[in-house]
């Protein structure tokens, strides 16, 4: 039977979608429940990019595809792109927090996602000197990519992820 | 029909997530029931398994401390740390003691450790994976009952801190999760909409 801990055991990257349109309502009511995500003192430090159909052709354009193919592939397959940015900060402590707040808020996404029978591929980098791509997707100063995600239906669902084993890594006091 | 009930079921689960995900809270309170070290771990691991899903490589480690013993020690550690960096101004010894049963008090802490690499893109994205990781843990441990709170006061990442820890070279505390069963659940801040923060390409 299937239960909570299996269906977290099941979610996986998934890097090959269907053609077929993601409703923009559904990503509309994944991202109103994921921003549900711990953030310190309410910072709410994210902020997101849509991009599909012509808007997703120039961001993929704008990127060198010999240094990234991977990642170009992905943003032309996919028939959503998603940028979701985090807060900088000169407090290194507080940016890391923000940084951190907004993993979970993409995990949250990817769990979301997957229950939607959506896929998603969080892709992320050192994107400094990506000028043009900032400038298409209109990057602030005071904003990092915390993740470019690739969201789209999936078919055939993917490989089976590999079991990892934890308990070895757990010391006992 | 076998098909008709897939579609059931998959709505039932994409509201159940939904629930889950705008249900949690962190939890600074707890109840001093001791926790399941089965169940714990249980869910630590579907929590990787859910992020770490390509290479199997984990770039992390976990010290779990539930014992009397554990814990007394843990706490010593931070006390004292506490006391040589002076992070706080001055604590006289009874309100330090006072604080000291407190956190013994806790059922559970997890300590998370990330296991560094060289290049600081791959740490970079070890982290967040890591951060990712622990949210789909505490959604898990939520689901059975426990609530947690992140810890990230700049103390773990001071070097006598982690030494005594048994921290390795190449290695840094990413946080210390504190844990237990809930009992009062606080009613959460309304977040902003997302149309107001979001822009169409």
């Amino acid at each position: 039977m299937m239960n909570m801990i299996s269906l977290f055991r099941e979610t996986r990257a998934v890097r090959d979608f269907t053609d077929e349109p993601v409703p923009r309502h559904i990503i509309m009511n994944i991202l109103d429940d994921a921003v549900w995500a711990p953030n310190h003192r309410f910072r709410e430090p994210w902020r997101f990019i849509y991009a599909e159909g012509d808007g997703k052709q120039k961001l993929a354009a704008s990127i060198d595809w010999k240094q990234h193919p991977r990642l170009v592939n992905t943003i032309i397959q996919a028939p959503l792109c998603l940028i979701v940015t985090a807060k900088m900060n000169n407090d290194e402590h507080i940016a890391s927090e923000d940084f951190a707040a907004v993993c979970c808020l993409i995990q949250n996404i990817q769990l979301l996602s997957w229950v939607h029978g959506l896929g998603m591929t969080w892709n992320l980098g050192d994107y400094r000197g990506w000028t043009e791509f900032m400038k298409l997707a209109g990057i602030q100063e005071n904003e990092r990519i915390a993740g470019i995600l690739s969201i789209g239906f999936f078919a055939p669902v993917p490989e089976k992820a590999a079991l990892i084993e934890l308990y070895e890594k757990v010391e006992v006091w | 029909m076998a098909g008709q009930r897939d579609v059931g079921e998959k709505e039932n689960w994409s509201t159940h997530m939904s629930q889950l995900v705008r249900e949690r809270r962190t939890i600074r309170s707890f109840s001093e029931h001791p926790l399941s070290q089965e169940i714990v771990i249980d869910r630590l691991q579907a929590a990787a398994q859910s992020v770490f899903n390509e290479k199997g490589k984990l770039p992390c480690r976990f010290v779990y401390i539930a014992s009397r013993e554990g814990k007394e020690k843990a706490v010593s550690l931070i006390m004292s740390v506490y006391a040589e960096h002076k992070l706080y101004k001055w604590l006289p010894s009874k309100v330090g003691q006072m604080m000291a049963e407190r956190i013994i008090s806790i059922p559970a802490f997890l300590v998370v450790v990330q296991e560094m690499e060289e290049s600081k893109e791959m740490c970079e994205r070890d982290y967040a994976s890591i951060c990712a990781m622990l949210q789909s843990f505490s959604l898990l441990a939520w689901d059975c009952g426990i609530g947690l709170v992140w810890n990230t006061e700049p103390y773990m990442r001071k070097q006598s801190f982690a030494t005594d820890m048994g921290l390795k070279r190449g290695e840094r505390i990413v946080t210390i999760l504190f844990m237990g069963n809930y009992e009062r659940i606080s009613k959460g801040k309304q977040r902003t909409p997302v149309m107001k923060k979001i822009s169409f390409l």
